[in-house]
């Protein structure tokens, strides 16, 4: 078994004992391995649920934000290099400035894609807003910015569907209904 | 007798022309129960709240069965999975396998559950109390059921091949769901139930769409299949019992029907909850330190008969959750206050 078919049967659970200590250590190894890691997971959870809700590794999606900066800043830098007065001021932003202003730039965008993935799972499962449900009475003050449903509320409905369940109806239809209906808590 | 009757009509009117006579008779019959309630010559048309209740939840410590149960809510959400109950008289033991969302198996032995994710090879073991106390709601459903539910037995159906019962069970005042439950002729056994809320609109609905009962369902198969595989990671949810009192929270009045059942930490959450029962519907007070940070939204949102409210309560956050309607989750969050 190579590296990668190593990492393979490692994402999948299917390694005991040396085996394991060997996958781990290909897995650890560099960070092509590191990338397959992260690459078995991904494909592992598309072909279970059709959908992609890991995106790509950070030290991979920075180190190519990084690169196309660092790409960019290359293309435009000879532009000003015909005026001779400003051409030092350049060399020296070269060391420094962009450095942090790409830095700066990553972290922006690691904040924005979070913030599009946070975005996009609570769009996906936002459940009803009862203010929007014509039935339930205008008794609450709800606002009308929609409540976005985050893990920490499934866990406490999971917890509620756990423990709450003392009714009559419970040993018939209750558990049946919640087992059925739950969705696990990741 | 008329609101009640307002509920059923709509979805029960196409039904009740089709079966004429019979249709008139099931009218009269009630109109009578509701008046005078009298000892009517048909046992079906006497039974209280409790003895459907009591009745339906023999059947499932009787009988075992193979079946596909569907849930589904008014929000579009739909699940099913398929279910084996096998049982003694004594014990009961039944396997729920998902066939919809994330595969899981769910295993139920009495108060025992194990819930099996092969996607992450973990087993989530948990011990649910709130499964032991029928006989202790015994006592509840004989003093509180009957006080804010009504039962009356509306018709009858054909549900998975099974001739049926239509009970409704109709909340006496605003601060619980009625429920319309299918109850199969001869044993009792839920086939269907729907909550309804005040205006008769259908929140949920949890059917069997096949059932094969007194299927032979051997328990010790079902419990072999109990056994955690070498690998699988166990997790238990922590939760340690205590009581409001210890933990310096009191209700400044009681929410009418309904009584305080347990209480725990967990803190794995780092929240106290609190559980509430009116015999029927349970609500969860889940109370947690403010964080400026995290609980900025208080609100309300529903899916399917499950209702949710936020609020912020001196300092700390309050989530109330149940199958209730908002105003009594609202009642909870209101009378909720710190005494130490």
């Amino acid at each position: 078994m190579d590296n990668q078919e190593l990492i393979s049967a490692l994402a999948d659970g299917q390694l005991q004992g040396e085996a394991f200590a060997l996958g781990v250590q290909a897995a650890c190894a560099d960070p092509r391995g590191r990338e397959a890691w992260y690459s078995y997971h991904l494909v592992g959870e598309v072909l279970r649920t059709g959908k992609a809700g890991t995106g790509t590794a950070p030290d991979v999606f920075l180190a190519k934000l990084q690169r196309r900066l660092r790409d960019e800043q290359a293309a435009a830098a000879p532009q000003p290099a015909s005026r001779a007065v400003v051409l030092p001021v350049r060399e020296a932003a070269n060391d420094w400035v962009w450095k942090l202003t790409a830095g700066v730039a990553s972290m922006a965008a690691v904040v924005a894609v979070g913030w599009n993935v946070y975005g996009a799972n609570g769009a996906g499962t936002q459940p009803q807003l009862a203010s929007a449900q014509p039935s339930a009475p205008a008794v609450l003050e709800a606002s009308a910015a929609p409540m976005i449903r985050d893990a920490r509320l499934d866990r406490l409905l999971a917890a509620h569907r756990q423990l709450g369940g003392g009714t009559a109806l419970s040993t018939s239809s209750g558990f049946l209904r919640n087992a059925t209906f739950e969705a696990p808590s990741r | 007798m008329a609101p009640g009757f307002a509920r059923i009509a709509p979805s029960l009117a196409r039904r009740r022309v089709a079966q004429g006579v019979l249709a008139f008779w099931t009218a009269g019959a009630l109109t009578v129960a509701a008046t005078a309630a009298p000892r009517a010559a048909d046992p079906q048309a006497e039974r209280t709240v409790s003895e459907w209740l009591a009745r339906m939840h023999d059947a499932s410590r009787q009988r075992s069965y193979v079946g596909t149960f569907v849930v589904s809510s008014s929000n579009g959400g739909m699940s099913s999975a398929r279910i084996w109950h096998a049982c003694d008289g004594q014990r009961q033991v039944e396997r729920i396998e998902s066939l919809s969302g994330e595969r899981r198996s769910t295993f139920r032995r009495d108060e025992e559950v194990l819930t099996f994710l092969p996607e992450s090879r973990t087993v989530r073991s948990e011990h649910r109390d709130s499964l032991g106390v029928f006989p202790e709601l015994d006592k509840l459903d004989q003093a509180t059921i009957p006080e804010f539910y009504s039962a009356q037995r509306v018709g009858s159906d054909r549900v998975a091949g099974f001739e049926t019962d239509i009970v409704q069970v109709l909340p006496k005042d605003a601060l619980r769901f009625g429920y319309r439950i299918w109850s199969e002729k001869r044993s009792g056994l839920v086939v269907k139930l729907q909550t309804l809320d005040e205006g008769g609109k259908v929140l949920e609905q949890a059917a069997f769409s096949e059932l094969q009962m007194d299927a032979p369902v051997r328990m010790h198969q079902l419990l072999q299949m109990m056994a955690v595989p070498v690998g699988w990671r166990v997790e238990k949810p922590q939760a340690v019992k205590t009581t409001p009192g210890a933990e310096g929270w009191a209700l400044k009045a009681p929410v009418a029907g309904f009584r305080s059942l347990n209480c725990y930490k967990r803190p794995a959450e780092g929240v106290l909850q609190w559980i509430f029962s009116d015999g029927l519907a349970s609500v969860s007070l889940f109370i947690e330190d403010f964080d400026r940070e995290r609980h900025v939204q208080e609100g309300l949102f529903a899916s399917g008969a499950t209702h949710t409210l936020t609020r912020r309560v001196q300092d700390s956050w309050v989530t109330v959750v149940g199958e209730v309607p908002p105003q009594t989750l609202k009642a909870f969050s209101l009378n909720l206050e710190r005494r130490r």
